[in-house]
Order: C-alpha cells, then sequence, then structure tokens
C-alpha cells in the first residue's frame, strides 16, 4: 500500500513544527542590539582630523580628548548649553565619550524621529533643482572652507513619505539641506547652502521643535541678525562619493543584493572601475551601508561622470530628477536580472555623504 | 506588522526598530534554522538579516512591503550562511532528534532521521521555498514577493523540492525492509 501525498506532506510540517530554535532568540536580539551599536561607531561623522582611532596619534588623541572634554565642560559651565545640548557627541571609535545612556544609533543622535502626515508637504516651485544635483557647472567654487564641524541635524518635516530630506547645520555657520516632494519622492531641491550668523546658529541650536527648523519656515521666523546669507545657492562640495549599490533589476523594495565593493567594481566596465580601484571608502551618515561610497575630488568625479557616460550606461529620466546616476544590466532585463548602480553623491564638510538615493 | 512602526523605524526612531526586532528575530530564527538546519548558522543568518533591515529600511519605499521584503533579506542572509559552510557542510553530523523520548506522530510516515537526511539533499532555493510553503505557510504569492522570484518558479521550487525530498525519503527507505512511504 502507498500512502497518499498528504500524509507525506503533514509528516513534513509536523518535522518542521518540531525543531528548536525560538529560545534562543533574546540572545540573538541581544548581539545584534550589540553589533548595531558597534556598526553606530563605525559611521562617525567626525572629520578626520577629529577622529582618533589611529594608533600612531592614540597618545595625542587621549591629550586631545582630555582637552576638548575639558574645553568643552567649560563651555558648559559658562554658557550653560556646550555638551548638554544638542551637539551630536558620537564616541570615537578607540575613545570612549561618557555616555549615560548607551544608544543603538550613535551615529545620529541629534535627529529625532518624525511623524508622518497625511499630505506631502508642498515646496516653492522656485526652489525645484536649485540646489546641487549630481555635479556642479564647470567652474563653480566649492563651499568653503572644506571642512566644518557638525552641530545639529534633523530631518525635514513635512511629508508621509518618511525621507523627506536632511538639514545640516555647521558651527560656522553652513546650512546645507535638501528636500525631496512630489510623487513618490521623485523631485528634489537639490543640495542648499544658506549661511548662518553665530546667533543664529544657537538660535537653531537651541530649539527643539524640527517643525520650526523646516528649511522652508525659517525665513519666516529667524531675524535678520541670524542670517548672514540667506540666499538659496547650491551646495558646492570639495569632494564627492561614488556610490555603488548591486540589485535585482526589480527596482522594487527589497532588490538590494548583497555584494563586497570588489564584487560591484567588477561588475562594472574595465575603464569604469580603474578609476575607482584605488579610492578611499567615504562613510555614511545615519543610512548605514547598503551601498559603497568611493571619496572622488571634483577633477576626478568629472573623469569617472565622463568615463559613465562614455561606456553607455544607461540612465533614467525619473531618477535623474533627484540625482546623477547611471546603471548597467549585466544579464539582459526584466526581474532576476543583476544591475549595478552607480552615482555621485556630494561629501559635507563633516567628511560624510547622505543618502540622495533614499525616500 | 504595524506599518507606522516600520515607517517610524525608516526615520531612525530606534525605540521602534527595537520593536520591529523583538517581533522578528525569534520567527526569523526559528524559520532560518529550519532552512540551515544549524541553529548557529541560524542565529547568524538572523544577525546579518536584521543589520541589512536596518541598513536597508530607508530604501524601502513602500512599508506595506516591509514584511515581504525583510523575509526576502532573511533568505537571501540564509543562502550566504550556507554558501559560507559549503565546503564543509557535508561533514556535518546529522541533528539529534529533538524529542528522541516521546512519541512522534511523524514517525508513522518516517522517522525523523530521514527526513533530516533528506531536507539537507536540497539546495537552500528548494529547503527555502519548503520551510516557507509548509513551516510558514505563505502563499505561493507572498513566497514569490518573500524570494523576489515569479511565482511560476517558486511553484515549480516547490514541486521539484516535493519530488526530491520524498525521492530521497523513498531511497533512504528502500534497503530497510518493509518500511513503504508511498
Amino acid at each position: 500500500m502507498t500512502r497518499g501525498y498528504g500524509s507525506f506532506i503533514d509528516a513534513i510540517e509536523t518535522w518542521l513544527d518540531g525543531a528548536p530554535g525560538e529560545e534562543d532568540a533574546e540572545s540573538v536580539l541581544a548581539r545584534i542590539v550589540a553589533e548595531l551599536d558597534v556598526t553606530s561607531q563605525r559611521h562617525n561623522p567626525w572629520p578626520d582630523w577629529l577622529r582618533l582611532d589611529s594608533s600612531a596619534v592614540m597618545g595625542f588623541g587621549l591629550g586631545a580628548v582630555a582637552t576638548l572634554t575639558a574645553t568643552l565642560i567649560g563651555i558648559q559651565l559658562i554658557g550653560g548649553t556646550g555638551v548638554g545640548g544638542p551637539t551630536p557627541m558620537p564616541p570615537s571609535p578607540s575613545v570612549a565619550f561618557p555616555s549615560p545612556t548607551p544608544r543603538l544609533v550613535d551615529f545620529f543622535p541629534e535627529c529625532p524621529p518624525y511623524s508622518p502626515r497625511d499630505s506631502v508637504g508642498t515646496i516653492p516651485a522656485a526652489l525645484s533643482e536649485r540646489g546641487l544635483i549630481g555635479l556642479p557647472p564647470v567652474g563653480s567654487s566649492p563651499s568653503a572652507p572644506e571642512v566644518g564641524r557638525l552641530v545639529d541635524c534633523w530631518p525635514v518635516n513635512g511629508g508621509r513619505v518618511p525621507y523627506l530630506g536632511m538639514v545640516r547645520l555647521y558651527a560656522d555657520g553652513r546650512l546645507i539641506w535638501n528636500y525631496y516632494f512630489g510623487e513618490g519622492n521623485s523631485r528634489s531641491t537639490g543640495h542648499i547652502e544658506q549661511r548662518l550668523t553665530p546667533e543664529g546658529v544657537e538660535l537653531l541650536r537651541g530649539l527643539d521643535d524640527i517643525a520650526e527648523k523646516d528649511p522652508l519656515r525659517l525665513r519666516e521666523w529667524l531675524p535678520s541678525t541670524a542670517w548672514e546669507d540667506r540666499t538659496i545657492r547650491p551646495y558646492v562640495p570639495a569632494r564627492y562619493g561614488a556610490c555603488l549599490i548591486a540589485n535585482d533589476g526589480t527596482g522594487t523594495a527589497g532588490s538590494d543584493l548583497d555584494r563586497t565593493l570588489t564584487e560591484k567594481l567588477e561588475m562594472l566596465p574595465p575603464e569604469v572601475a580603474e578609476l575607482l580601484q584605488i579610492r578611499e571608502p567615504v562613510p555614511r551618515d545615519a543610512y548605514g551601508d547598503p551601498f559603497d561610497c568611493l571619496g572622488l575630488t571634483t577633477a576626478q568625479a568629472r573623469q569617472l561622470d565622463a568615463a559613465l557616460r562614455e561606456s553607455a550606461l544607461d540612465q533614467d529620466e525619473w531618477r535623474n530628477r533627484y540625482l546623477l546616476e547611471y546603471h548597467l544590466d549585466l544579464d539582459g532585463d526584466g526581474p532576476g536580472t543583476t544591475t549595478i548602480s552607480i552615482w555621485f553623491e556630494p561629501v559635507f564638510p563633516d567628511g560624510v555623504i547622505g543618502c540622495s538615493s533614499c525616500g | 506588522m504595524d506599518r507606522e512602526t516600520v515607517i517610524r523605524a525608516q526615520a531612525g526612531d530606534q525605540e521602534a526598530f527595537t520593536r520591529l526586532a523583538g517581533g522578528l528575530t525569534p520567527t526569523f530564527l526559528s524559520t532560518a534554522h529550519r532552512i540551515l538546519r544549524d541553529i548557529f548558522l541560524a542565529e547568524d543568518a538572523t544577525q546579518r538579516a536584521m543589520l541589512n533591515i536596518w541598513r536597508g529600511l530607508p530604501r524601502l519605499r513602500e512599508p506595506d512591503r516591509f514584511e515581504a521584503w525583510s523575509y526576502r533579506l532573511l533568505v537571501r542572509a540564509c543562502y550566504s550562511e550556507g554558501r559560507r559552510t559549503r565546503h564543509w557542510a557535508p561533514a556535518i553530523g546529522l541533528l539529534a532528534p529533538d524529542q528522541s523520548g516521546t512519541p512522534d506522530p511523524a514517525s508513522a510516515v518516517v522517522d525523523r532521521d530521514e527526513l533530516e537526511r533528506a531536507f539537507r539533499r536540497l539546495s537552500l532555493d528548494h529547503r527555502a521555498v519548503v520551510v516557507l510553503r509548509h513551516y510558514r505557510h505563505l502563499s505561493m504569492d507572498e513566497i514569490s514577493n518573500a524570494l523576489g522570484i515569479p511565482v511560476g518558479t517558486a511553484a515549480s521550487r516547490l514541486h521539484y523540492a516535493m519530488r526530491e525530498l520524498r525521492a530521497a525519503v523513498e531511497a533512504d527507505a528502500r534497503p530497510a525492509a518493509g518500511r513503504v512511504i508511498s
């Protein structure tokens, strides 16, 4: 006699149900949380000159930390807002700053989550694409100074789509922001720079309400003494990130493939990969690293852009409204095809890049 | 999964992500264990999947698809862990029966060792589809979404996986006189 197919499936299901595993879930979760914490420290947004992770400068680093800590304590005693204010103070990879409450996300500590709304915010038409998207026109002067200390950052607040843009405030007064809008966040202001006076910087640092700090609202209420220059200008960085991601070509959520940087470079035409072989990775901000970015000077970025165009990689008109991106389908087209995408991101004064492709 | 929580986690809300992770981890761990048949690999796959979820969340444009997307990352993590150990996998001993002292309803058809052995002979692609269908009870549409493959491919994988499983069990059973499964 033979048993029916249904009995066999029952046996499979019973056998599958019997396997253990759930009892270890807590410890796995604890490991994930611990790993996230470590991951956050890898994305320290402090500029290179403030990073103390080299053993060669360890002694100097410890002294510098002591000096810095003493200075900050002094500022707090005098001003009352120094360390306790919204200044991001991520731990150095090698020298831990005191932190009474361990956090999952130390690399973007002062950007509060924002509540979704029912409708997408509106943007004055004049702002569309006024900022930097991709690479600037030849001859544009980069924002100065090249390096700046990030003192606060917050997401723009205005729509139901989670990522609508980010505002970054620097100690030297630079306010750099971008805003995505339109259906599917398909339009962008590009990265914009305005300049505040020290008074303006302190005003914004002391304000917790991110709705009030929305860059579109600042012009309404920030006093003129807070602005050094409130002209909307494109933020022109001194350096760029060339970012790479491989996906399965469906273009839908979850299509990103887990590939190493070397594997991604091998997917590119040789003349393009060659330009990226010796470049250093650029750290990213709050968004972890689902993709890899390599640092380029303006000249190198232009050279890469030219190589990408000469290699006849494809471009998507829809995506190029908010970033400069090229892609290559490696084995035909349609779902299941591996696609390598490469795009340009501005490097911010604190040495990190954001995520123009997010959202 | 609560859409609001997903959206908050996307925006960097660590508390929301911890809540998501806390809800997903037990299911992920048990699913990964059933695919990989090794608790240590399953832990690594779960951890890898959760980290990839954290990293990839900002790129998720459709929060409603979070569940299918997260399963996709889990299965992919299982593939990675499975590939990582492929060269020495044949040397792994069989898992001990889970509850050797208690009656097992499945033993009327095949015993656990035979199923274990047969399941290990399947490719990871085939294991994943069997687990998602017969352990997670996902529909073929959901499996298709979770694995990022067409529905037809998912159905075909399931068909061949079950056929291989059945054939393997039969082959194992053949020398043992008197045990008939079909």
